[in-house]
């Protein structure tokens, strides 16, 4: 993708050859930030684009670009210079945003809670809320002598990796049916040195094949799941970087959101030891459905605890105990 | 949840408060229930359907109508933590004004460079009588030569 639009991205950098910077600088000198955005026009582009947080945006490219850390950079960028190859990625950068590629994608990484994680093209990308979620399920677990996690379905990682961060007492199993996302998930447990405690497995959770062949017998203590949610007539809410560049595999929870959720719950009663936790991210109205579905199908198997809200104040998380 | 953070942010580790010798005893509590907290999500679902990346937080504590704005980090939730701690930090100025953190800090930090003043003023004299010294010697031997 960024490779086509290099291509395709023309005017401006054409432009920008040609123009003399300074009075007298010659050409392939170094050029103020302030200036590469006036001369593109950038903010206006955005704008047209429909990108919001636009300083917060050109900021986190700035910071690519100079590989700079985020907090070092200033809000100001008077006194920010770019040589012609650093000017030449800040306007593909720019150009990408504009065609509302995620500023994850762009920047090739994000953080979660406090880890940073590499992202990659349909990859689904982490959300603050689960960041929320995940401070309970960790507070939930802090003083466990040893904790067996499952999780279902885990993307980039961001859940488990953040979990095994915080707590040398958990060793993680996760399952993953997209292969780009498993390949990163084990690509970023390496990178924080955490691959000794977590294993991922490229495997499609189904009803009557909820783990792959190798963990058929296998206990947990703990399960958590990001599982897709969104209901299909929420299709059209999506932004424009979610439909483009994420898998609708990630998002896809059927009529109700709990089309995948359903096979978790199952999951849990055949793969949570006795008094195991089941933690789920879900969507605005779910809560209370899985409380009502815990209390219709899975009596005597599954017990409802709780429902949480995620820091904007809606009840989206559950807590379910295996009886 | 953030309750928890703040309470351990009241105060800062043990460690830091040994080696600074500083006066905690007057540093504040901040009350999540005092605090009106505003950071972005917009409307619509949230979650999976959107991807929204704003970092900005704004913090009002309502007894005092003190306000701070953080975006220092990529991420809202980091920010959240640091905007409590710049908060904290005007509370205390507001309310202990020269027994404050940072008044404090600012008082040793000056009785330092006075100190440091004062010996590099000593250390000079002391070099100085010792050149006089010297020349005088200097000047008694090479007459003692003559
Ligand atoms: C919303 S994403 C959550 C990813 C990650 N846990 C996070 O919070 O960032 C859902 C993930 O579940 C995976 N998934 C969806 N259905 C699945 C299934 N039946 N079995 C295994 N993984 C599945 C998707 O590929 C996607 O990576």
């Amino acid at each position: 993708m960024l490779r086509q639009l290099t291509r395709s991205m023309g005017p401006t950098s054409r432009l920008l050859k040609q123009v003399n910077y300074g009075t007298n600088a010659p050409a392939g000198t170094h050029i103020p930030v302030t200036k590469a955005l006036e001369i593109g026009q950038w903010e206006e582009k955005l704008k047209a684009a429909g990108v919001e947080d636009r300083k917060f945006n050109v900021k986190c490219i700035v910071s690519h670009v100079l590989k700079q850390k985020f907090s070092s950079v200033p809000d100001s960028f008077d006194q920010l210079q770019l040589n012609p190859g650093q000017l030449a990625d800040f306007e593909r950068f720019l150009e990408a945003r504009c065609a509302r590629m995620p500023l994850q994608h762009i920047i090739g990484e994000w953080d979660f809670m406090d880890i940073t994680l590499k992202t990659s093209p349909s990859v689904f990308i982490p959300r603050p809320e689960t960041e929320e979620f995940m401070r309970l399920v960790i507070d939930d677990h802090k003083n466990a002598k040893h904790v067996d996690l499952l999780e279902v379905g885990c993307g980039s990682g961001a859940m488990s990796l953040s979990m095994l961060h915080s707590l040398p007492q958990v060793v993680a199993t996760a399952i993953e049916r997209s292969k780009a996302a498993t390949v990163l998930a084990a690509e970023n447990a390496k990178m924080l040195g955490l691959l000794n405690r977590f294993e991922v497995h490229n495997h499609t959770m189904e009803e009557d094949k909820y783990l792959p062949e190798a963990l058929k017998d296998k206990k947990y203590d703990l399960i958590i799941s990001n599982p897709p949610y969104v209901k299909t007539e929420e299709f059209q809410f999506l932004h424009p970087e979610v439909v483009v560049y994420e898998n609708l595999n990630a998002l896809d929870g059927g009529s109700d959101g709990l089309r995948v959720a359903r096979l978790v719950f199952d999951l849990a009663c055949r793969h949570l030891r006795p008094g195991g936790k089941l933690w789920l991210e879900l969507g605005n109205d779910h809560p209370p459905m899985v409380k009502t579905i815990m209390n219709l199908k899975y009596e005597g198997r599954l017990k409802f605890i709780a429902g949480y809200s995620d820091q904007y104040q809606r009840e989206r998380f559950v807590q379910i105990e295996k009886v | 949840m953030l309750r928890g953070l703040v309470r351990f942010l009241a105060l800062p580790p043990t460690a830091v408060r040994c080696k600074s010798n500083l006066d905690y005893s007057r540093f504040p509590v901040l009350q999540e229930s005092d605090i009106e907290e505003t950071f972005m999500r917009g409307s619509g679902p949230g979650g999976q359907a959107v991807n929204k990346t704003s970092n900005c937080v704004f913090l009002r504590h309502l007894p005092t109508n003190i306000t701070v704005k953080c975006h220092t980090h990529r991420l809202a939730s980091k920010n959240r933590v640091e905007a409590r701690k710049l908060l904290l930090e005007k509370l205390d100025v507001h309310l202990n004004g020269e027994h404050s953190i940072a008044a404090q800090v600012k008082a040793q930090e000056q009785r330092k460079s006075t100190e440091r003043r004062r010996r590099q003023e000593k250390l000079q004299e002391m070099k100085k009588s010792w050149q006089d010294r010297e020349r005088t010697d200097g000047g008694t031997k090479s007459t003692d030569k003559e």
